[in-house]
Formats: C-alpha cells, sequence, structure tokens
C-alpha cells in the first residue's frame, strides 16, 4: 500500500566536506490507502534506519509543499535554472580570456572521468548531492528507465594546460527554424566545472552554437556568475522554477554541524524542537580559529529556539535566522541571538 | 516490523488508526512493490521496470507498508 525507497548519498556541505545521507526517493501511497498514516509509518521508519546506518541526515525532492515539513525537512537549497537570449547577450565580456581547446567527449568517457570531475566541483558549493553510478550511466545513455527516450547530447570536455580535465558540457539543439530562419533553443543538460577558465571557455563555446537564439539552463547554481560574464546580464531570465530545491532533515546533530565551516570564534546555544526526537535538545555550537565547530548537548540556556525543520533550512546557509525569527519560524531568547546565527550559518556561495 | 500509529499532526483528517506494518522488502517483493509505487503515482505500470529494479536493488533500503 506504500514504498519507501533510501539511498545512500553525500551532501556536500559549507567548508567542502561530504556529509553522508539518506535520499529519500519512491514515497508513495495508493489513493485508496491514503489519510492513515502510511507515509508517515514509512517515514519514521526509513529515518530510524537512516540513523541506525550513520547517516547525519536526510534530503529529498518535494513534489509538494506542505508534506515533509512535519518531518523535520525544510528547503535548504534553491534553484536557479535561467534563458539567454543569445542575440540580446552581446556574447562574452571581451576583456575575458576564453582562449581554449574543447574536445567532444563519447558517453564512455564521460562515465570515466565525469564522476571525479563532478565530486571535485561540488565541493565548491554546498548543497549538491552525489550523483550515483546509475546516474552517470542514465545521463550517457547506457541504462534508460522504461520508456524513456534517448536524445544523446553534445558532450564537450575542457583540459587545462596539463592536459587534466576541468569542465564538461552537456547539450542538445532542437534545430527549429521560423520564417524561413534559424530559431533554435540550445538546452543545457549538465555543466560541470572546477576552474573559471573552464567555466568561461565552456560558455564561450555554448554562446558560439550556430542557429541557436537561445540557451536554456534548468539547473544551476541560484547566484550562477553567468550574467556577470556577458556583455549585457540583462539576456538572462529566470526560469519559472518552483523557489524550494533540495529539502533536508538533520538526524545526527553533531555529526552534521560539525561537518561544514563557520566563521571563527562564535559561540551559540540552540534550543531544538523534535518531536521525532533526532535532534531534540539544547546543543551549544562553538566554533574554532580554523573555522571548525565543537557541538555539545547543553543544559543551560539558549539562545535561540527553533524547530527541527527551521534548523534544516539554516544549515547549508540558505536561510537566515534573523528571515525565521520574523516569519515567527524561530524564537530569539537573548537579544542579538538572531543576528549572531546570521553570521555563524551564512555562506559565500548560495548553496 | 511493526511501526506504532504515526502521531505527527496532519493537515488532512486521518482514518482511525489500523494496524500497520512497515518492513524491509526482498527481492521477491519487488513487482508488487512497483505496481503499489506506479499506483501512488498514477502513472501507468511497465514490466520492464522490474528488471531495472533488480539491478539497483539495494536489501535493507527499500521499504513497503
Amino acid at each position: 500500500m506504500g514504498t519507501f525507497r533510501g539511498l545512500a548519498l553525500d551532501l556536500s556541505v559549507p567548508g567542502g566536506a561530504l556529509l553522508p545521507v539518506l535520499g529519500v526517493s519512491s514515497l508513495a501511497v495508493v489513493p485508496s490507502h491514503r489519510r492513515r498514516g502510511i507515509l508517515s509509518a514509512l517515514m519514521a521508519h526509513g529515518l530510524r534506519a537512516a540513523v541506525a546506518r550513520g547517516e547525519a541526515a536526510a534530503v529529498l525532492h518535494s513534489a509538494e509543499y506542505p508534506v515533509y515539513g512535519r518531518y523535520g525537512f525544510a528547503p535548504a537549497t534553491r534553484h536557479g535554472g535561467f534563458t539567454v537570449d543569445v542575440t540580446a547577450s552581446g556574447g562574452l565580456r571581451p576583456d575575458l580570456d576564453t582562449s581554449a581547446t574543447l574536445r567532444e567527449a563519447a558517453p564512455e568517457e564521460v562515465r570515466r572521468f565525469g564522476p571525479a570531475l563532478f565530486d571535485e566541483a561540488r565541493r565548491g558549493r554546498a548543497g549538491a548531492v552525489s550523483r550515483p553510478g546509475w546516474s552517470w550511466r542514465r545521463r550517457t545513455g547506457a541504462a534508460l528507465l522504461p520508456g524513456e527516450e534517448w536524445e544523446a547530447p553534445t558532450v564537450l570536455v575542457h583540459r587545462d594546460g596539463a592536459g587534466e580535465v576541468r569542465g564538461l558540457v552537456a547539450y542538445t539543439v532542437d534545430g527549429k527554424w521560423s520564417d524561413r530562419v534559424p530559431d533554435a533553443t540550445l538546452t543545457v543538460t549538465d555543466l560541470v566545472a572546477t576552474t573559471a577558465q573552464a567555466r568561461r571557455a565552456l560558455w564561450a563555446h555554448l554562446l558560439s552554437v550556430d542557429w541557436v537564439r537561445r540557451i536554456e539552463v534548468p539547473d544551476a547554481a541560484p547566484d550562477d556568475p553567468l550574467p556577470l560574464l556577458l556583455r549585457d546580464p540583462r539576456a538572462v531570465r529566470p526560469l519559472p522554477h518552483p523557489a524550494d530545491c533540495l529539502w533536508l532533515r538533520l538526524l545526527d546533530l553533531p555529526a552534521a554541524l560539525t561537518a561544514r565551516t563557520y566563521p571563527p570564534g562564535l559561540r551559540l546555544a540552540l534550543r531544538v524542537a523534535d518531536p521525532a526526537g533526532h535532534v531534540d535538545g539544547v546543543w551549544l555550537l562553538r566554533t574554532g580559529a580554523d573555522g571548525s565547530a565543537e557541538v555539545t548537548p547543553d543544559g543551560g540556556p539558549a539562545d535561540l529556539a527553533l524547530d527541527a525543520a527551521a534548523l534544516a533550512a539554516l544549515h547549508l546557509g540558505g536561510e537566515q535566522a534573523s528571515r525565521l525569527v520574523a516569519a515567527g519560524l524561530a524564537t530569539e531568547l537573548t537579544p542579538g541571538a538572531a543576528r549572531r546565527a546570521d553570521t555563524l550559518f551564512r555562506t559565500t556561495a548560495e548553496p | 516490523m511493526t511501526d506504532a500509529p504515526p502521531t505527527s499532526p496532519s493537515p488532512h483528517p486521518t482514518a482511525p488508526p489500523t494496524a500497520l506494518t512497515v518492513r524491509e522488502i526482498t527481492e521477491d517483493d519487488l513487482d508488487g512493490w512497483g505496481r503499489a509505487y506506479s499506483k501512488g503515482n498514477f502513472v501507468p505500470y511497465r514490466t520492464a521496470s522490474l528488471e531495472r529494479r533488480r539491478g539497483v536493488f539495494e536489501p535493507g533500503r527499500w521499504l513497503g507498508a
């Protein structure tokens, strides 16, 4: 009557560490048995099993916003896809060095070097989830879902002066014409770069593909620097995504909070409410000079009170404690606690 | 393994609690699991999906209720 699949994944956190997490997938309840607590029972069982395996948190993509907050999940990252009007963009700024040799890569090559390239790139961006082997097989046409059609993308690879792969882009072009002139849309299905030089070189190529009038990037970081690389940043328009992307639920609070880095020399006591019990209690977070943190259960007074979902929203730096307080989702127990929490959890790059 | 009835607040009225069993499924359960998943997501069940699920099945990580 109900299904649940738990994937073994890891999540990049601020500072570049990878946190082992449960990927909640394939949650479903047959229509005739809804409103009977089946989803809650599956989730409770799945989260307990994750704790037993040592997974410090759980992640999911939510089909419907209101469902998962009651299980301690909250949106921790935002979608950032966009469309580029190629003609209006004027191309890349002329002062940029985009000299590079790009080479086309076959699917088997992508399966060979893609995973390591992606893992290196995502350490610079909190909130990126690992891609299991089957994900790379699916992306390269080696393993498709039943009924899924495969359109082989063009894949180009950027190597640095030493011959190391520093970036790849995969895309398709629809080849459309309008009024007897080319009017094609190029869709980027994957763009991974470990250096700014590789990213610029890949974009220089994308903006020069013949017949292409617009470029769609369905998945991108919300603060992707592309607009600033163009002569006219107004050529970039956000896609109408839902605001939330990855939902996070902390399960082992000390493991999750100490995995990331923080500004040095701060101290904050959090009173966390979690009816499921995983992260319930008062926790003292102290940061060291090197950006590491120490998290201990604490019997003293707390500075900030919030529930497990609100803490999950803060964890990757994508939400502000002061905004949660303004929304009634967190309570300041000592003056200035929300501002201190803002400083503590804020990150340079948006997750 | 049997789980207690849920205690989490729900935005919807719930039916009276009934005995509910949640357990880790085995490879033999994959066909029924796939049918329940398809029904719950309003998508047609494809027999071809069984072979794919066998390829990615991890005991202990797939649950059924």
